[in-house]
């Protein structure tokens, strides 16, 4: 994580900020380490993205999970099952693929607000789109990466119709594989 | 102390560090504050005088503290920090919203004596969830 790497780097903390107790790198559990990489895909673009898309009592569940479940973050495969309507094989099927965010802790899976909204994400697709995703995880990379070319030039034509200004809102959760 | 309280000393008392629930969790169970990685206004750990009152108190964070590059869910917690508290001050920046407690390059601050509740937005109404 590079926060986490650039404090570790920083070894003269103490004579930085007198009077203030400091807390190196190395002091952080493993599992708060895994909790914070979690934090930092929930500021990823591609995520962001997602939340307008999620309806309003979804955007309600990932704010305030305890209502429902009782408790704060993180959750269980069961919990991001009971409320996103999912199966609890479902769920680990899309989080072992990579869809749903998570991270491990022993053998188990847990999941952070990223992961109830890549979560929800899956929920809200409809069936032909998790058809095609299921097809193309099961692709070599090679093959993946030559269908998400074909998909971005598709995509760039398609954005030559429309305003430079809204263009660039939609794509730019994409960063640079929308560019020519 | 009661929300009443916290939003009544806003900017004058208290100050307001806006983050999501893991590093609101990290501060709670660990008093760690963790510093972004921005620079616009200096290392260290950023508050406002915003309080949480409101549904429109998230609009209002997003815009004025993140440039509305943020989502509600990065921003549902809000931990009350005191202005200054022994020899840690927050320092208000350029930005009329924006306060700083310089930290030099460090990106994990444990603070004593600074830290006064951790407030979370449900949705629809801001409740303490910690005291210190």
């Amino acid at each position: 994580m590079r926060d986490v790497a650039r404090g570790r780097q920083n070894s003269g903390v103490k004579q930085l900020v007198p009077r203030r107790a400091s807390m190196n790198a190395a002091e952080v559990s493993p599992e708060l380490r895994k909790r914070l990489d979690q934090a930092q895909v929930l500021r990823d673009p591609r995520v962001r993205a997602l939340w307008p898309r999620l309806k309003r009592r979804q955007q309600q569940a990932v704010l305030d999970p305890t209502t429902a479940i009782g408790h704060r973050y993180p959750l269980s495969s069961g919990e991001i099952a009971q409320l996103t309507g999912m199966s609890e094989r479902q769920v680990r099927y899309w989080a072992d693929h990579g869809l749903i965010v998570h991270w491990r802790k022993g053998s188990r899976r847990v999941f952070e607000a990223v992961g109830l909204i890549t979560a929800f994400s899956i929920t809200n697709a409809s069936q032909n789109e998790l058809q095609f995703y299921r097809g193309v995880m099961e692709d070599p990379v090679v093959k993946l990466a030559a269908k998400v070319g074909i998909l971005t030039s598709l995509l760039a034509s398609r954005l030559e119709g429309i305003e430079p200004s809204e263009a660039a809102e939609l794509t730019a959760p994409l960063g640079e594989l929308t560019h020519r | 102390m009661t929300l009443g309280q916290l939003q009544a000393g806003a900017g004058d008392e208290f100050l307001f560090h806006y983050t999501d629930s893991v590093r609101a969790d990290a501060i709670i169970e660990e008093r760690c504050f963790v510093s972004g990685p921005g620079v616009a206004r200096g290392f260290g750990i950023y508050a406002t005088d915003i309080p949480p009152s409101g549904v429109e108190t998230i609009e209002d964070v997003i815009v004025h503290c993140f440039g509305g590059d943020a989502t509600p869910a990065e921003v549902s917690h809000a931990v009350v920090v005191r202005r200054s508290s022994g020899g840690l001050q927050f320092e208000q920046t350029d930005d009329p919203y924006q306060w700083v407690l310089p930290t030099g390059k460090l990106e994990l601050v444990h603070i004593e004596g600074i830290y006064v509740a951790t407030v979370q937005f449900t949705g629809s109404r801001w409740v303490i969830i910690d005291r210190d």
